[in-house]
């Protein structure tokens, strides 16, 4: 439902009503083609908040070319007729009748047993703080309108220009934490989480839009953040690529002298005031709760945090605090995208095991009638030529295309349309086939990518085997790529149209491959992700099988006191370790490991170790959550003096002393201890807010305390900001020092010293320690066993890597096996938790199935093939093996054979066969080499 | 919690992270009502450039589980 909104929520958990406000969009979905003429004709232009407002829309739009759905709406604020009842050229313009001024709002009553809440955030406007002079000065943008500059699909089409005189930047300047990190006029007293990333990769991109060596970029910052996956080698490489950065917070932003630029002036550490002046100067703005936080707050009955956001605990970090509503996204807390998808389906794990005895009970399965028979018929071929409103037509001549397709054998049919994908055409090609007796269909239109699967569905609903329809792209790579060459671009439709249709005659029906899923989970790894994991996969209903190594469950965990939030981790992991090991669902292996793997998603078999003795196990989807640790450090006196320590040793010496602090008068923490620099070039993520909260608790149990954080950046990125103004507060001393100038710990007579130079003192200073405390790297438990089992990839530093690193943030790069914990990075253990339920969500998609259905693109051995082997080491995704075989006389023979369900269909071992000993379905040489002969008009 | 629970579920948002989460729930068995307050799903991230992908949002309809028009 879109233009559509919470009204009130009623009723608990597992029974909500919901009343729905469903604003009219003043235009039937039904009836809309998206053919755009609408808002060619609609006389009232407006800011196009997708562009940021860097250009015009108008009041009848879509948001942009892709919006799902692509139905245009009427923007009632700005509609001419809405708001002052004249107009309504777009009712007369409108080819299908879909506009209707006369809709109205409407309620809906929904029944729902559970309900999350993504309503995402809002960036923080810079307009009316002086300072910054956003308001004022032509080139000073926000980073969202600049992301925008940068956009191919951008108002400005990727060419960046100032404002003020249409000429290129050269020199540009980002500014960080515009409205984040700030409780002076604001309430945003928390790190955003994402400005520093994205101004990085801008000033990266800058360079890339810009001529090669004359541009220069410059980022003033605070603290660089960039604690995630590869962040810290992308921030690395921006330096090496040249962008500056400087630690300053400019203080004035004034017009450039001829009205052009900006001056900005900023004071540096030593006190020493600076002037320059930039083309363009970027706010690197940050993200707040949505406007409506507070509204929604209220009909939810739900609490928000001091910030405006969800208030949720570090245990159940997507549960809000009423039972059976659940939040995902930046109204949780700042974060960037592989973290909100991750976080989405840790909400959807938890909603799917509040929901699990309702599981399949309100879902409708897609029935299909059975195919017709149609071997041995001639092909009788349709030809359908989109016009794609005139997105086509306007370049190609289509009734040209379609009169040509009409001259080539086998075509029986031909016709044109407007919108080849709407869903009347849709009717209207089934009933077409079944009238004509077609029993194979070219669409000319745009990419299959997109738009397959849809005429896929529309053969299958009529009984024609979804394979016998080929697409020829007409659109993107032809009408878009030659708009000032209609001639040429009508005959190379003609050619497209041939090819799809020589390939098409060759096409023969497939059927999908069927897998049959096993509905057990292996969960590997005992720790609290692991553990959260396979708790969650129970509840949901799913067998779960979980080994750990050591004898104990909990990992790393068992070592861990309290979140940054105070809240007593051993309580909570005691209370898991119960509910794990009680649970009739689940079977605790300990002292167990993972020795050998086969099979592939839904259907995998493995051995394990259990204490020894082997044993074979069925499981139908995997989670890795081994885990990680400390590294030992082998500097700054560790192991060579006991009051240097570890954080998790010091963690160990608390719990066993309580009043060991009151011993203390002076201690020193020290940060990035074997963290970004060149043997673990990545941040731990972790370490900054931990040891500042062990500060404050050492600072709150001794007030006498003194305590030094010397550190390199400061990360405690999101709402855990609170913590690092709440150590300051109490006075705890933070001194930077950078990885060239790094502190020395000595031993004079029994004194334990740390120097280092002090960048505001501008002088080398000595601190007596009693207590030295490293904050060292985290390195994951080995990974190499699952990387061998199971094909998975890990990166440089051992961790395993996800399928893709925004989208796919906890599937790894093998179907079926997904990630949880420290295994894929360093983490704090909310983190840990939601990843583990996360990945639950992901592999109950799989075990929720009896049959995992996979397209019938695969790999094929046929009778030429000698055994060779030569494709076997080439494919990719280790589908391919070598069997043996006897023949009719007894004589042993090899071949090679598929796993279909590991086979992509991607073609590299036919391309490597020397003697058509392989194909793929759908792509044999016949119908490539068919295609090739139609274009070069050897035959058809 | 009520005894017998509802099979269903209100998505509220269709940003990146509510469109995650209803896939997640409509691939498992569970139906759902994805609300959005614009005219059109995906929230800001189609508004981003490279090296954030571009997301590619599945086709609403051809979800059988997932309901995002009411009457259809």
């Amino acid at each position: 439902m879109t233009l559509s909104q919470i009204e009130t929520v009623q009723g608990e958990a597992g029974n909500f009503t919901v009343k729905i406000k469903k604003n009219p969009r003043f235009v039937d979905e039904e009836k809309c083609i998206a053919c755009g003429l609408c808002a060619q004709k609609c006389p009232k232009k407006v800011d196009d908040e997708y562009n940021m407002g860097l250009n015009k829309r108008k009041a009848a739009h879509i948001k942009y070319g892709q919006t799902v759905p692509l139905k245009y709406a009427i923007d009632a604020k700005n509609c001419i007729y809405q708001t002052r009842g004249k107009c309504g050229v777009c009712v007369d313009v409108c080819p299908t009748g879909a506009i209707n001024h006369d809709m109205k709002t409407e309620y809906i009553d929904i029944k729902v047993g559970a309900i999350i809440l993504a309503p995402g955030f809002k960036p923080f406007s810079p307009s009316g703080i002086d300072y910054y002079g956003y308001d004022e000065i032509p080139d000073v943008v926000t980073s969202l309108e600049y992301e925008r500059m940068l956009a191919a699909s951008g108002p400005s089409m990727g060419h960046l220009k100032k404002e003020s005189d249409g000429k290129e930047p050269n020199k540009v300047a980002w500014i960080q934490c515009v409205g984040s990190r700030n409780t002076n006029g604001t309430n945003n007293g928390y790190c955003s989480s994402v400005c520093c990333m994205y101004a990085i990769k801008q000033a990266v991109m800058t360079q890339g839009h810009l001529p090669q060596g004359k541009s220069d970029q410059t980022i003033f910052y605070m603290d660089i953040r960039t604690p995630g996956k590869e962040y810290e080698r992308y921030y690395e490489t921006s330096r090496q690529k040249g962008v500056r950065y400087i630690k300053a917070r400019p203080h004035t932003l004034l017009k450039g002298p001829d009205g052009s630029g900006v001056t900005l002036t900023w004071t540096d550490d030593t006190g020493k005031n600076h002037e320059d002046f930039f083309d363009m100067v970027v706010l690197s703005i940050g993200i707040q709760a949505p406007e409506d936080a507070m509204d929604l707050a209220r009909k939810c009955h739900i609490e928000l945090d001091p910030f405006k956001f969800a208030k949720t605990n570090s245990f159940d970090p997507v549960a809000t605090t009423l039972e059976g509503i659940f939040v995902t996204g930046s109204f949780q807390s700042p974060k960037a995208i592989p973290q909100s998808i991750a976080s989405a389906s840790t909400a959807a794990a938890r909603v799917k095991a509040v929901l699990a005895e309702a599981r399949d009970t309100l879902t409708i399965e897609k029935k299909f009638v059975e195919e017709f028979d149609i071997s041995g018929q001639e092909k009788r071929i349709g030809v359908f030529v989109c016009s794609c409103g005139n997105n086509i037509s306007s370049v190609v001549d289509v009734n040209a295309v379609a009169l040509f397709a009409k001259s080539l054998p086998g075509v029986a049919y031909v016709d044109n349309q407007m919108f080849t994908c709407s869903a009347d055409t849709q009717d209207l090609i089934a009933q077409t086939i079944k009238d004509k007796n077609l029993n194979a269909v070219v669409i000319a239109a745009c990419t299959p990518r997109t738009h397959e699967p849809l005429f896929q569905e529309t053969l299958q609903n009529i009984g024609l085997n979804k394979y016998m329809v080929e697409m020829a792209n007409i659109r993107n790579m032809n009408a878009w790529v030659h708009p000032n060459e209609p001639e040429k671009a009508t005959a190379k439709a003609k050619q497209q149209v041939k090819m799809a249709i020589a390939k098409v005659t060759r096409n023969f029906p497939l059927a999908d491959i069927l897998v049959n899923i096993t509905p057990r989970a292996l969960v590997v790894g005992g720790g609290l992700a692991g553990m959260s994991a396979a708790h969650n996969l129970a509840n949901q209903g799913y067998e779960t099988i979980l080994i750990e190594r050591e004898a104990d469950l909990g990992g790393v965990a068992n070592t861990l006191l309290k979140t940054w939030k105070d809240e007593d981790i051993q309580t909570h992991l005691a209370a898991l370790k119960e509910k794990v090991t009680t649970h009739k669902g689940i079977r605790v292996l300990t002292q167990t490991t993972l020795t050998a793997v086969a099979g592939f998603v839904g259907s995998f078999t493995g051995e394990l170790n259990v204490n020894g003795s082997a044993e074979d196990i069925e499981f139908g989807a995997c989670i890795i959550a081994t885990g990680g640790n400390e590294s030992k450090p082998a500097e700054y006196l560790y192991n060579q003096d006991d009051r240097v320590m570890t954080s998790l040793e010091i963690n160990a010496r608390m719990k066993t002393d309580p009043d060991w602090a009151q011993k203390i008068t002076s201690a020193v923490f020290i940060q990035c201890v074997g963290s970004r620099n060149q043997y673990h070039p990545y941040c731990s993520r972790v370490c900054c807010t931990q040891s500042i909260k062990k500060a404050v608790r050492l600072k709150k149990m001794n007030p006498q305390m003194d305590i030094f954080i010397l550190y390199r950046d400061i990360r405690t990125y999101a709402d855990m900001e609170t913590v690092y103004r709440q150590a300051r507060d109490l006075g705890v001393i933070f001194i930077k020092y950078t990885r060239d100038a790094k502190p020395v710990v000595k031993q004079e007579n029994s004194d334990l010293l740390v120097d280092l130079f002090d960048p505001i003192l501008q002088r080398i200073v000595s601190i007596k320690a009693d207590l030295i405390v490293l904050a060292t790297a985290i390195v994951p438990n080995d990974t190499t066993p699952f990387v061998n089992l199971f094909k998975c990839s890990a990166n440089a530093d051992g961790f395993l890597m996800e399928s893709h690193p925004k989208l796919k943030p906890v599937d790894s790069t093998v179907d079926g096996v997904f990630l949880a914990g420290i295994c894929h990075y360093p983490k704090p253990i909310d983190e840990a938790i939601s990843q583990g339920r996360a990945a639950a969500s992901r592999a109950s998609v799989i075990l929720s199935k009896k049959t995992l259905k996979l397209d019938a693109i695969k790999s094929c051995v046929t009778h030429n093939c000698d055994g060779c082997a030569l494709c076997v080491d080439i494919c990719p995704y280790n589908a391919i093996e070598l069997v043996e075989y006897q023949d009719e006389h007894g004589k042993k023979h090899r071949r090679i054979k598929t796993q279909e369900a590991l086979c992509k269909g991607c073609g590299i071992c036919a391309a490597t066969c020397p003697k058509e000993g392989v194909v793929v379905n759908g792509f044999t040489l016949n119908q490539l080499k068919a295609q090739v002969d139609a274009i070069l008009e050897k035959t058809i | 919690m009520t005894e017998k629970p509802i099979g269903s579920v209100l998505m509220a948002g269709g940003g990146i992270s509510g469109i995650q989460a209803a896939l997640d729930m409509a691939d498992s068995g569970f139906y759902v009502y994805l609300v959005e307050k614009s005219s059109g799903i995906g929230g800001p991230c189609p508004s981003w450039t490279r090296p954030f992908p571009p997301m590619i949002v599945p086709c609403e309809s051809s979800h059988p589980n997932w309901l995002s028009a009411v009457g259809t």
